[in-house]
């Protein structure tokens, strides 16, 4: 997912390797990779670009990994741009193509049946309709399944844009890299690997290194050296502390009202910890004591479980959202609240490496800063992965 | 030896005839060099583009222009697009008429000699070495190999925010970087002395004219600071002891011995964030990674110095709970902006709350519209801070787009830069500076001239400013009929009735600019109304 608020780039601001991702010619199969906020998707809304400038949406698509973030990326662009969830345009590519619909698993509209697909295909004739929109820009790349590629290329593709990122997989089918680039036939001229962070400043992006998982199929993450930014802090609150549970919702607004652009992610452990903290903040906001120059700030949320409503991201305000739904957003600044609610199996490496992840993913939603939140008196957990170091997390009772 | 050998060894050789010298020169470069030169407003030397500057042909003598006379050789086009494979070679034809000073020359010889442009100038030069940097609004025109380069560059170029290309002519030149040739390729520059610099202070000055200029239409005292800065230098001319410190830094003059606290802490923040900048450059010129300045800990670094060095406690006291309060704008404060405001006065305290509130130079003419509390001064100050942080690259296309103030800032930054590095070399009369709307559309205490009167017209019927006209019905003395029928009342005079004039309130045209931004269009318009 791109910045949330998009714009155009300045010609300063597109790092040598950027550029390099945005000169690549527009025929064939190309793959950008780089980690959070390496600006993957600045390239690919770029690409995008340049293909609805010359033939509006005629000629390509934009697939996004999940409904969430296609909004997320129609809304960067103003609407102008092709784009689609990659299950559901690959169901009408392969209707199109084959006359027929998509084989789908125990009847489930999002589980598609790749080995189903795959007889399909190795039965279909010779000669398919070609594809309508010959040219396909692909946001998330690391969380489609190697067999969607595969499919793609039998269908008659053979232009491909594709991002990704193998750290951020969230799936149980996704592709890695190689993956990727043994199904596309992807040269290394090709390839372009994204190393520096734009997205966080240099704090955040330290923090959310201290959770990284090394992966040996991802570039090497470089040094933090990014935007300067204050060092994120651990605020314990509540009882004994110097901040109240009210006084950090109240500091949470007066944050939001000196800039109502901003957009606060508030990301939680459990849905009962969503319910509570979006309550407090709309509950807070009519208190009469509380002045605000702005009036109410725009405070919204997203489940699964509730999936409609008011998710414009360009828009500021606070977003009140379940931590595994926060993959692929982007945030001026990052909540964790509630930390203490995190479970840990210390002895289970690969348990503790996904709450890595989990942290990974969630501090680098972050552009400028990051306050994790715990109530005080409490045991907490997942104290035993978090950095001992001050200068990279200080700590605030 | 002979009779006649001796002769011709006695006899001088008559002189040649001295040729005019050429005004037109070529500025070889890759694209992205040259889009990155185009947004700078500067042409410049490899240190000008920061970290993004790709090899080509300035690399020869960094700090010096290279400038072909008419013929490229092969070995500068093939270095313009040497690094990337997407690269390509382009030109630029360089107006090089109203420079005057010392530059470097190589003449049909391969011989390199300091000469005295344009008087010493005897036509046989076939490459110029100018000291960096030279206005970009010099570029008479880009030059393409074909059209199929030409339409793939305004392609690239249309994908960022500030390259004005479509501003410059563009050309397709075949036969130029065809017919290769010309003088040897890269010429021994060993003797000449390395004047490569970084451009912070004056890009930083050059964002500030812009700055200016969008908040010329806030007031009276903003007006007269856009025209102390563009045209008097130094801080002659006002005794507002923060004016004169913003003007003693954008010269980069040393402030005045005795300033007041005020503006001394101001000339001493506005040098520390430059320096921030200018130290992560060196950094990168030193081999280091890029590091970006932290201009905020700057900032917070100097105002603790100065707190520490203060002997009144209650100064002390002032000075720290104003860094508290902007410690809390990078955390979790416990104010809102009015409550901010409301605890600090002083317009160095409220240039700092904004410059801590928001990032970029256009936040601030945002800023500048919504919080009408804010006095001048506060936005002076302000101005300052942003600028200083930010660049002329930076600022919104809203106000790069004011008519003439590219073309007026491109040249005062150059010539700013000659001044600082005392290269010696002159660059002609800057053009008129850009005067906001405000001050064209002021008349004193006299009437509006007939021009202003259309053009104010004009922009408050577009800007839908009805509240703001008035209609004038002047009648002589005589009987008139009154009619009334099914659409209305109707005044029915004898004869052509020339009597009905539209008039816009001046005062209030002038409180209404305060805080709504014209379109650029219209204002273009506006202005074009009223030259005079």
């Amino acid at each position: 997912m791109a910045a949330r608020v998009w714009r155009l780039p300045e010609i300063q601001e597109l790092s040598k390797e950027q550029e390099r991702a945005r000169m690549l010619p527009m025929d064939g199969c190309h793959l950008i990779v780089g980690g959070p906020g390496t600006g993957k998707s600045v390239v690919a809304l770029l690409r995008v670009r340049r293909h609805h400038r010359d033939q509006g949406g005629q000629r390509y698509v934009f697939l996004a990994y999940n409904r969430l973030l296609l909004e997320a990326s129609r809304e960067l662009v103003d609407g102008a741009v092709n784009a689609d969830t990659w299950i559901r345009r690959f169901k009408s590519i392969f209707r199109y193509a084959l006359a027929r619909d998509c084989p789908v698993k125990d009847g489930l509209s999002y589980a598609i049946d790749w080995e189903g697909v795959n007889s399909a295909l190795e039965s279909a004739p010779a000669e398919l309709r070609p594809p309508i929109t010959p040219y396909i820009v692909i946001d998330e790349g690391q969380d489609m399944p190697k067999a969607f590629y595969k499919a793609l290329l039998e269908l008659g593709y053979e232009h491909f844009y594709v991002v990704a990122d193998q750290n951020q997989q969230i799936t149980e089918e996704n592709s890695s890299l190689h993956d990727i680039v043994t199904s596309l036939a992807i040269s290394a001229a090709d390839r372009v690997v994204l190393t520096e962070n734009y997205r966080n400043c240099d704090r955040v992006a330290r923090l959310a290194l201290a959770f990284c998982v090394p992966d040996p199929a991802t570039p090497p993450v470089t040094e933090p050296r990014n935007r300067p930014c204050s060092t994120p802090v651990l605020v314990d609150y509540g009882q004994g502390c110097r901040l109240s549970f009210e006084t950090v919702i109240e500091r949470l607004l007066k944050l939001v009202d000196r800039d109502p652009e901003r957009l606060i992610g508030v990301l939680t452990p459990t849905e009962n910890c969503r319910r509570r903290w979006l309550d407090a903040l709309r509950q807070a906001v009519g208190r009469p004591a509380l002045q605000l120059d702005h009036g109410a700030p725009r405070i919204v949320t997203y489940s699964s479980k509730e999936p409609d409503g008011d998710h414009r991201f360009s828009l500021g305000g606070i977003f009140v959202i379940n931590a595994q739904a926060a993959k692929g957003l982007e945030f001026d600044s990052v909540f964790l609240a509630d930390i203490d609610q995190y479970p840990c199996h210390l002895e289970d490496e690969t348990w503790m490496d996904s709450k890595r992840r989990l942290f990974y993913v969630m501090i680098s939603r972050a552009r400028d800063q990051v306050i994790l939140l715990r109530q005080a008196g409490r045991p907490c957990p997942i104290e035993a992965v978090l950095p001992s170091d001050e200068g990279i997390l200080r700590r605030w009772r | 030896m002979s009779e006649q050998s001796a002769e011709l060894e006695l006899t001088s050789p008559a002189p040649a005839p001295r040729r005019k010298p050429r005004s037109h020169w070529l500025l070889v470069s890759n694209q992205l060099n040259l889009m990155f030169m185009l947004a700078a407003g500067l042409v410049t030397g490899p240190r000008g583009f920061g970290r993004k500057y790709y090899a080509d042909p300035l690399l020869a003598a960094p700090g010096w222009i290279p400038l072909f006379a008419e013929r490229i050789p092969a070995e500068a086009l093939d270095q313009a697009a040497a690094e990337e494979t997407y690269l390509e070679a382009l030109a630029a034809s360089v107006d090089l008429r109203a420079l005057r000073g010392e530059v470097q020359a190589v003449d049909s010889q391969g011989r390199m000699h300091a000469l005295d442009w344009p008087d010493e100038a005897d036509g046989d030069e076939q490459i110029l070495l100018v000291p960096a940097p030279l206005p970009a609004t010099w570029l008479d025109a880009i030059l393409f190999p074909s059209k199929e380069v030409c339409a793939r560059v305004r392609e690239q170029a249309s994908d960022y925010a500030n390259v004005p290309l479509a501003a410059y002519r563009q050309l397709i030149k075949v036969g130029l970087f065809r017919n290769r040739g010309g003088p040897a390729w890269p010429p021994d520059v060993s003797a000449l002395p390395p004047c490569d610099h970084a451009l912070h202070r004056v890009l930083s000055v050059g964002a500030l004219h812009g700055l200016l200029a969008g908040l010329g239409n806030r007031g009276d005292a903003l007006v007269r600071a856009s025209a102390l800065l563009a045209d008097s230098g130094e801080g002659k001319g006002t005794e507002d002891p923060l004016l004169r410190a913003v003007l003693f830094w954008a010269a980069g003059a040393e402030p005045d011995a005795g300033a007041e606290i005020q503006s001394r802490l101001l000339t001493q923040i506005l040098k520390a964030v430059v320096a921030a900048k200018v130290a992560a450059d060196d950094m990168v010129a030193a081999g280091e990674p890029w590091c970006p300045p932290d201009t905020h800990q700057a900032v917070l670094a100097a105002l603790e110095t100065e707190r520490r060095g203060l002997s009144e406690p209650k100064w002390q006291e002032a000075l720290a709970r104003l860094i508290q309060d902007l410690e809390g704008l990078l955390g979790l404060g416990d104010a809102t902006v009015s409550e901010l405001l409301g605890r600090h006065a002083r317009p160095l305290s409220r240039g700092l709350i904004l410059f801590f509130l928001r990032p970029r130079c256009g936040d601030l003419l945002t800023l500048a519209q919504e919080l009408t509390q804010l006095s001048e001064q506060d936005l002076l100050v302000a101005a300052a801070l942003f600028a200083a942080r930010g660049s002329w690259m930076e600022l919104p296309q809203s106000v790069r787009d004011i008519p003439g103030l590219a073309a007026a800032t491109g040249h005062r930054m150059a010539a700013m830069a000659h001044r600082l590095q005392h290269s010696g070399l002159e660059l002609g009369p800057a053009p008129p500076r850009v005067r906001p709307l405000r001050e064209l559309l002021s008349a004193g205490d006299a009437d509006w001239s007939k021009q202003q009167r259309e053009a104010a017209l004009t922009l408050v019927r577009e800007m839908g400013w009805q509240a703001l006209l008035r209609t004038r019905i002047s009648l002589g003395k005589g009987d008139y009929r009154l009619q009334v029928d099914g659409r209305g009342l109707h005044l029915v005079l004898d004869g052509d009735v020339k009597a009905v004039r539209t008039e816009v309130d001046p005062a209030r045209l002038l409180r209404q600019l305060v805080s709504v931004e014209v379109p650029t269009k219209l204002e273009a318009r506006v202005r074009d109304m009223l030259q005079p």
